[in-house]
C-alpha cells in the first residue's frame, strides 16, 4: 500500500476500518475484567469518554462492574462524583472495596434535570474528577453530545445508567447489562473503534 | 420581609478569633507575638551612618542621650547620658531632635506589613507591634517560619525587631524590649520564662526601682517569691498590677486595636430595576474593587455579603461563602450570579452593596496531601464553591464512616474521621434511605444463613434484625431483614449493585 493511503488512514478518523484495521490505539483504562477487556476495544474503558450502561433494574452487579476502574482512578487522586444516585451509596461497602471515601462525592439534586446535566457537565470537564457517575430519567441526545465533549475536555469517564433503549447515542460505549445466575452478562451495544454485538458473563462472588 | 439566603462552606471555618484578648479556658488561647524595634527612634532620622551620632531627648528639663549608633557607642555614649557629658567625650557628636510623629508613622507601616500575618495588630506598647498569631500559626507551618517571614518583611521596610511570642501580651513585649527572642507556648511556664528579667523591665518610676534594689530584689523572681500583700503594701498595687499581667493572670486591656480591615462599598443604581443584566455590572464593579483591596492588602476572603437596597423595604442580603480564602473578583462574581439567577427579588433593586465578613492572610500556595498540582487542588474547591452555590448547602455529601453495627447508622454525618471499615459479612453497595417492605412473593430466592444484627438497645433506635441475602424475580440481588418479633416481614435495605 503506499504511504499516502497509509497515512490517510492512519490519521483520518472520517474512514472506518473492518476488521482487518489497525487495533485501535486510544487511551483506555483497564476494566479490572479480562474476558471484558478482550471484549472493549483498546482493551477497557475508553477514556476520556462517556460511557451509557443499560440495566433492567438497579442492584444486579452495576455498580461492582466499574469497581476495579473506580480503585484505579482513586489511585490517581482523582475524584469520583455520584449525582442524585437512586439509592445511597452505602459507605462502609464501598470502603471494604478499597475505595477512598476523602475524595468520593456525592451529590444531591432532589428533582431537577437541568441541574443534574449541569452539575455533570461541570464536573465533567474538571481534571481533577475522575468518574462521574449519573442516573437520568430521561435521556437528551443532545446533552449526550455535550457530556461527551465535556468529558474530552477534562479527560475524564462520564458514565449514564439508565432503563432505556434509545436508538443512537454519541457516547464511546453502551453497555446493556442483564443479570445471570452468580453473575452479569456485559453486552456491548456500541463501541467506538470496535464491534458492537459482543457479549461475555462476568462472575460476581 | 428579609429574603436571607445562607450558605455555609462544609469545611471553612473562619479563621479569625472573635475576641483574642480574653484568655479562654479550654482551646489554645492566643499567641501574643511582640515585634519589638530597638532603634526605631534612631532609624526615622536622617542621622549619618560614618560617623556618632545619637537620639536626643528632653526630660526633666535637661536633654538626654535616647539612642546612639555604633560609632558614638565606641566613644562610651550610652542612652540616659546628658548631653553635656555626651559632647564632652565625643565633641562632634551629631544629634537629633526624637520625632514621636516619624516613630508613629514608621510604626503604623510597619504594622501595614505585618497586617500580612494576622489581622489582629496592636500598636499599644510601642515601640513595638503586637501580633495575635494563634490563628496564623497553621497556615504559616509554625510559630518558628512565622517569626522568621516577619523579621525578613520588616527587615526588608529597613527595621531591625526583636520577637518574642507568649500568651500574655505584656510579658512578650517585655522580654522583647529585653532582647530576649522566646516563645512560650503555655501561661503556666510563663513566670519561669521570664523570672530572669530585671526588675527594671517592669519600667516602674525611678523611685520604686531603687527601692526594690536596695531591698535585693533584683529579679522578677524574687518578686514572684514573695508573699503578694507585702508587695502592695510595700511598693503600691501598680507592682503587683504588672507582675500578674507578665505572668497572664491578668488581661493586659490593649485598647489601641488595628480592627482588622473591613471593605465595605455601596454603589446605587441611577434607575430602579429587577433586571440582573442591568445591575449585575454594579456589582462586578464593587467586586473589581474588593479584589484590589484584596491584593493591596495581601488577603484572601472567604465570605462576604452582599445587600440588594429596595426603596421602602429591608434590603434582601445574601451571605457568599467560598471554601478556600479567594481573591479574585471573578470566582465570586460566578458564585454570586449562580444564585441571583435563581433569586426572586420581592422589588425592583436601587442600590448594591458589597462588604467584607472574614478576611484571612493569604496563602498564594497551598500544598497538597497527594502531592498533586495545588492549584488542581484549589480549582476543585473552587467548582465545589459553584455547585453549592447552584444547587444549595445540602446538596454536595461527603461519605462518611461510622463505628456503628446498625447498618443504617454506620455511615452519614459529617465527622472527618474515617473509622475502619469492618470485614463483616459482605454490605451492599447500595443501601435504601429507609428500609421498604417487600411481600414474601417477589423474593426468589433466599439464601440461609442470615446475620444476625443486634445492637443499640441503649437508645431510642435498636434493632434486632437477621439479615439475608435474596435474589428477586428480575434478578437483582438485595439485602433484606426480618425483625425479630415480626418473622413474616420482609424489610429491603440494601442492592448488591
Amino acid at each position: 500500500m503506499n504511504a499516502d493511503l497509509e497515512s490517510l488512514l492512519r490519521t483520518d478518523r472520517r474512514i472506518w476500518r473492518g476488521k482487518g484495521g489497525p487495533k485501535a490505539s486510544f487511551p483506555v483504562i483497564a476494566s479490572g475484567f479480562a474476558e471484558l477487556d478482550r471484549l472493549l476495544p483498546g482493551g477497557g474503558w475508553p477514556y476520556p469518554a462517556l460511557i451509557e450502561i443499560l440495566a433492567p433494574v438497579w442492584g444486579i452487579g452495576e455498580l461492582s462492574l466499574l469497581l476495579p476502574a473506580m480503585r484505579q482512578l482513586n489511585r490517581d487522586g482523582r475524584w469520583l462524583v455520584w449525582i442524585a444516585p437512586p439509592f445511597v451509596p452505602y459507605a462502609p461497602a464501598l470502603a471494604g472495596q478499597g475505595l477512598d471515601l476523602r475524595r468520593t462525592l456525592v451529590v444531591d439534586i432532589p428533582d431537577s434535570d437541568t441541574d443534574r446535566w449541569w452539575s455533570m457537565e461541570k464536573l465533567l470537564r474538571h481534571p481533577g474528577a475522575g468518574l462521574v457517575m449519573a442516573w437520568p430519567q430521561r435521556i437528551q441526545p443532545v446533552m449526550l453530545r455535550r457530556l461527551q465533549l465535556a468529558a474530552e475536555e477534562g479527560g475524564t469517564i462520564g458514565v449514564l445508567f439508565h432503563g432505556q433503549h434509545a436508538s443512537s447515542t454519541v457516547a464511546a460505549l453502551r453497555l446493556a447489562l442483564a443479570p445471570t445466575e452468580g453473575g452479569l452478562e456485559v453486552r456491548v451495544l456500541k463501541a467506538r473503534g470496535g464491534w458492537a454485538g459482543g457479549a461475555v458473563r462476568l462472575g460476581f462472588g | 420581609m428579609l429574603a436571607e439566603v445562607a450558605i455555609t462552606s462544609l469545611r471553612s471555618p473562619d479563621r479569625v478569633p472573635d475576641d483574642p484578648r480574653g484568655v479562654c479556658s479550654g482551646s489554645p488561647g492566643p499567641l501574643w507575638l511582640c515585634a519589638h524595634f530597638p532603634d526605631l527612634s534612631r532609624d526615622v532620622l536622617p542621622l549619618p551612618a560614618d560617623r556618632p551620632a545619637a537620639v536626643i531627648e528632653t526630660a526633666k528639663g535637661r536633654p538626654l542621650l535616647q539612642a546612639t549608633n555604633i560609632w558614638a557607642a565606641g566613644y562610651g555614649l550610652a542612652p540616659g547620658l546628658p548631653l553635656s557629658a555626651a559632647y564632652a567625650l565625643c565633641p562632634d557628636l551629631v544629634i537629633a531632635e526624637r520625632d514621636p510623629d516619624r516613630e508613629r508613622q514608621a510604626l503604623e507601616r510597619l504594622a501595614r506589613c505585618a497586617l500580612g500575618f494576622t489581622p489582629w495588630v496592636s500598636l499599644d506598647l510601642a515601640p513595638a507591634l503586637l501580633l495575635e498569631v494563634r490563628g496564623s500559626l497553621k497556615l504559616f507551618g509554625g510559630l518558628e517560619v512565622l517569626t522568621s517571614q516577619l523579621m525578613d518583611r520588616l527587615a526588608a521596610s529597613g527595621h531591625r525587631a526583636v520577637c518574642a511570642a507568649t500568651p500574655s501580651p505584656y510579658a512578650s513585649a517585655l522580654l522583647a524590649r529585653w532582647g530576649r527572642e522566646a516563645a512560650v507556648e503555655h501561661v503556666e511556664e510563663l513566670r519561669s520564662a521570664l523570672g530572669d528579667l530585671p526588675g527594671a523591665a517592669l519600667g516602674l518610676d525611678e523611685r520604686t526601682h531603687e527601692r526594690l534594689l536596695k531591698a535585693g530584689l533584683a529579679t522578677l523572681r524574687d518578686l514572684w517569691r514573695l508573699p503578694r500583700e507585702g508587695l502592695v503594701r510595700r511598693y503600691g498595687t501598680e507592682l503587683l498590677l504588672r507582675l500578674d499581667r507578665a505572668a497572664g493572670l491578668l488581661a493586659t486591656p490593649l485598647r489601641e486595636f488595628r480592627s482588622p480591615p473591613c471593605f465595605h462599598a455601596r454603589f446605587e443604581l441611577s434607575s430602579e430595576t429587577d433586571r440582573l443584566a442591568y445591575f449585575f455590572p454594579a456589582i462586578e464593579q464593587l467586586l473589581q474593587r474588593l479584589s484590589d483591596f484584596l491584593y493591596e492588602r495581601d488577603a484572601g476572603l472567604t465570605r462576604l455579603h452582599l445587600a440588594l437596597e429596595h426603596r421602602d423595604r429591608p434590603p434582601t442580603r445574601l451571605k457568599q461563602g467560598s471554601r478556600r480564602p479567594e481573591r479574585a473578583a471573578a470566582h465570586f462574581g460566578r458564585l454570586l450570579r449562580e444564585r441571583l439567577e435563581r433569586l426572586s427579588l420581592p422589588a425592583p433593586v436601587c442600590a448594591v452593596a458589597v462588604s467584607s465578613a472574614a478576611l484571612v492572610p493569604w496563602a498564594a500556595v497551598a500544598t497538597d496531601l497527594f502531592g498533586q498540582c495545588a492549584d488542581e487542588a484549589a480549582d476543585w474547591q473552587q467548582l465545589l464553591d459553584q455547585l453549592e452555590a447552584r444547587l444549595g448547602p445540602q446538596a454536595l455529601k461527603p461519605l462518611v464512616l461510622r463505628a456503628d453495627h446498625r447498618p443504617e447508622r454506620a455511615c452519614g454525618g459529617t465527622a472527618q474521621a474515617l473509622a475502619a471499615p469492618s470485614r463483616l459479612a459482605p454490605r451492599p453497595l447500595w443501601l435504601l434511605a429507609r428500609p421498604r417492605r417487600v411481600p414474601r412473593g417477589e423474593l426468589a430466592v433466599i439464601r440461609p444463613q442470615p446475620e444476625r444484627i443486634e445492637s443499640g438497645w441503649w437508645d431510642a433506635a435498636g434493632i434486632r434484625r437477621d439479615y439475608h441475602v435474596a435474589t428477586d424475580r428480575r434478578g437483582a440481588k438485595l439485602w433484606i431483614y426480618r425483625e425479630l418479633e415480626r418473622p413474616d416481614r420482609w424489610y429491603l435495605h440494601g442492592l448488591f449493585g
